[in-house]
């Protein structure tokens, strides 16, 4: 977990999807192009909230999706596990199947609803007394998705899918790197990914922290979050598993902390010290000194409590350094709540790779409780050796990741 | 693998089931407001109160006050709290309802509220993978203290079943995980098994826990599977040998191939308690047949043949896909 360093994981291969793009590529030109692309109303959604709030929302039909998919196993797929899938099966493509390359393979998914939207629909029918026509109880559950994926790849040996809301596929990660680096696993599949849906949106809505237009993080106007949705799943391996596949790693992943922020059940800290403390450790195990962090892929969910946790416990850490361009890129997809930090990790891969510093759209007035706002113009043609991920979740879960070049 | 000592056990669970057919049974609530203020009580979901009691009472056993992390794994996700969320959704027509509502439906929720009452800032996380969500809660600790042994992690299995929903749901939909299976006769259980653990013995240490087997039985897997497999897992070079089994072999059709192949692997001799009927059927089960082989370990519960076992096996299923197993010693 926090303590001692350790032997860096390397990426060999990604796949991500969001309303921006339905590759890394995609999302990297567009976050260049039309950073603003990505939010709109919502047209897929069967939702009374059409009109009323923002989101990033891919516009495509559940059903057109699911017949893209081949070998659905009999089962009717959910969204979550559609866009979860095609994540997949980009990010072992590039690994060049390394997941059949012999070694022990674990899969490692993060989600926080699963698959709502078929057990949305079914309890239409079961407040009712009426039997549905899909069995929801089995393919909505949140666990549906990675054993679908199991059942799709073959040759899992260890399995699990962790929530802990908005942070659930950071830390399906960074479980998947612990499994890796103790010898447990030889190869991992992790990642995580969301669906839209309107137990999520009227959720958030309940908590009234959702924006009318669209998010504004780290600026002093900010009043709330635009969901969005999407999948990002990463091919990690050993060294020593490596040397087996022949892959050539992309980015390798340094660091990881995990701490909680025990302030509050639906809040964090005013001084972010969870995520403080995540950042801190990450860097630790690490062995990467503060200025040598080169970019920030901030959680940034464009409500007034967590920018202004996160940007105190970013100005707090870098103190005595330059702070580093840090970013929310929520503007620009959505918050993809569980997903978020697993796409943020390919963001900041595609940075490393192409040596881009994304910006943080919509971004006009600085916080007066921070000393430096968010970079709000691309820079490209830049060295980008360490980015730091985050990601928060509602229970006081904070965690960081490093993500390095190789 | 890291090992695992157990210093503090607890567990909240149903009556034993003494009729079969029953389609599903409650736990018998404990007093929450021995650990936990009325007040804050009200507001809060049974798996958090499952999950807060139990860790209270496994600290207690330990005899230590703070912890350095915890890991919870929760099996069934489509349950009472979502229930509670999704009809009021439906109700109001998606109109405004109390945000205290989505808060518990949230699985992370229960490990939450223990960092919070416990002010533990260390490592938190949880899995929720059906029939795996306790034994990867499990690995998740062992990795943490793999890391840095002297460290306290409360790590525990909760399920709830509320309204009779697990039942009334597998009744109608027939099944519970992602093989297809005939309609088996269960009689669905719920509860909560909470443990306290450390990678270093102490004077309150129960039992330890040595290594983790799971198995996910897709087609392929079913035909490739071996009890060897197994043992190698859980033994290592040493030999397979286990004083008792505490098997959760279910009174239905579902999986007994898969049992009878892990006890033909081990002597005739070793007596096997099925603890199903103690539990009722639910994702994370196995957390409550580890509790009752710590207990048996630690010479508290579970009275069988030998008089203290020294090394226990703890099988579990859950449904056809999932198959796990414990191996739990004496310090």
């Amino acid at each position: 977990m926090n303590y001692g360093l350790m032997e860096p994981i390397y990426i060999t291969g990604m796949g991500m999807n969001c309303s921006l793009g339905w590759t890394p590529e995609e999302i990297h030109t567009s976050l260049i192009a039309d950073a603003k692309g990505g939010i709109s109303n919502i047209e897929i959604l069967n939702t009374r909230h059409r009109g009323t709030f923002p989101v990033g929302e891919i516009k495509r039909e559940t059903e057109d999706l699911r017949a893209e998919i081949t070998n659905q196993g009999g089962y009717q797929l959910n969204r979550t596990s559609i866009l979860a899938t095609k994540a997949v099966e980009q990010a072992i493509e590039q690994a060049r199947h390394a997941h059949r390359a012999g070694g022990r393979l674990g899969l490692i998914s993060g989600t926080t609803v699963g698959g709502m939207d078929v057990t949305e629909d079914g309890y239409i029918n079961h407040v009712e007394g009426r039997l549905h026509n899909i069995n929801f109880f089995q393919l909505g559950g949140a666990a549906f998705c990675a054993e679908y994926l199991a059942e799709r790849l073959g040759g899992v040996q260890y399995l699990s899918t962790i929530s802990t809301a908005c942070s659930s596929s950071l830390n399906a990660i960074g479980n998947a790197v612990q499994l890796l680096q103790a010898g447990q696993l030889d190869i991992a599949i992790a990642g995580g990914a969301d669906a839209l849906c309107r137990f999520t949106i009227n959720g958030f809505n309940s908590f009234r922290l959702l924006d009318q237009n669209r998010c504004r993080p780290f600026d002093a106007t900010r009043s709330g979050i635009n969901l969005g949705e999407g999948a990002a799943y990463f091919v990690l391996e050993t060294e020593t598993s490596l040397r087996r596949t022949g892959n050539k790693p992309i980015a390798m992943i340094t660091g990881y902390g995990n701490h909680n922020d025990r302030f509050h059940p639906s809040s964090i800290s005013p001084d972010g010290v969870g995520i403080q403390m995540a950042m801190r450790s990450a860097l630790e195990q690490s062995k990467t000194p503060l200025d040598k962090v080169d970019y920030i892929l901030t959680h940034g969910t464009a409500t007034p409590n967590n920018d202004a946790s996160e940007g105190a416990a970013i100005h707090n850490l870098f103190s005595e350094v330059a702070v580093p361009d840090y970013v929310s890129l929520k503007s620009s997809f959505g918050h993809t709540l569980a997903a978020s930090g697993a796409i943020n990790t390919g963001v900041g891969i595609t940075s490393i790779l192409n040596g881009t510093k994304y910006p943080n759209y919509n971004w006009t007035e600085a916080m007066p409780e921070l000393s430096s706002g968010p970079l709000a113009t691309t820079l490209e043609k830049q060295s980008v050796n360490n980015v730091i991920i985050n990601a928060t979740g509602m229970g006081g879960y904070c965690s960081s990741m490093v993500l390095s070049k190789t | 693998m890291q090992p695992v000592y157990i210093n503090g056990a607890a567990r909240i669970g149903a009556k034993p089931i003494t009729d079969i057919s029953v389609a599903s049974i409650q736990v018998e609530e404990p007093d929450y407001t021995q650990y936990i203020d009325k007040r804050k009580l009200r507001r809060m979901d049974r798996l958090s109160r499952f999950a807060l009691h139990t860790t209270y009472a496994a600290l207690e056993e330990a005899k230590i006050e703070t912890i350095d992390g915890v890991v919870m794994g929760i099996g069934q996700t489509v349950s009472q709290t979502t229930d509670d969320m999704l009809r009021k959704m439906i109700e109001y027509q998606e109109g405004l309802t109390n945000p205290t509502r989505f808060m518990n439906s949230l699985l992370g929720t229960a490990a939450g509220q223990i960092a919070l009452r416990l002010n533990c800032n260390g490592y938190s996380n949880t899995h929720t993978q059906r029939g795996f969500s306790i034994e990867s809660a499990l690995m998740d600790a062992a990795l943490q203290l793999q890391t840095k042994s002297s460290q306290n992690i409360i790590v525990g299995g909760l399920d709830i079943v509320g309204h009779d929903l697990y039942a009334e749901m597998s009744a109608k939909y027939g099944q519970l995980t992602s093989a297809p299976s005939d309609k088996v006769n269960r009689t669905i259980g719920e509860g909560g098994a909470t443990f306290l653990v450390s990678g270093q013995p102490s004077a309150q240490t129960q039992a330890c826990l040595r290594s983790i087997f799971t198995v996910f039985l897709t087609d392929t897997a079913r035909r490739e599977w071996s009890a060897q497999e197994l043992q190698r897992t859980l033994f290592g070079e040493t030999i397979p040998t286990v004083d008792l089994i505490i098997s959760g072999r279910p009174f239905g059709n579902e999986a007994q191939r898969s049992y009878d192949n892990i006890l033909e692997a081990f002597s005739q001799d070793v007596p096997v308690i099925n603890y199903k009927l103690q539990t009722g059927e639910f994702p994370t089960a196995a957390a409550h047949g580890l509790y009752l082989a710590v207990k048996a370990l630690s010479g508290t519960e579970v009275k069988s043949r030998t008089t203290t076992p020294e090394r226990i096996l703890v099988i579990n299923n859950y449904g056809e896909r999932y198959l796990s197993a414990f191996l739990v010693t004496q310090q």
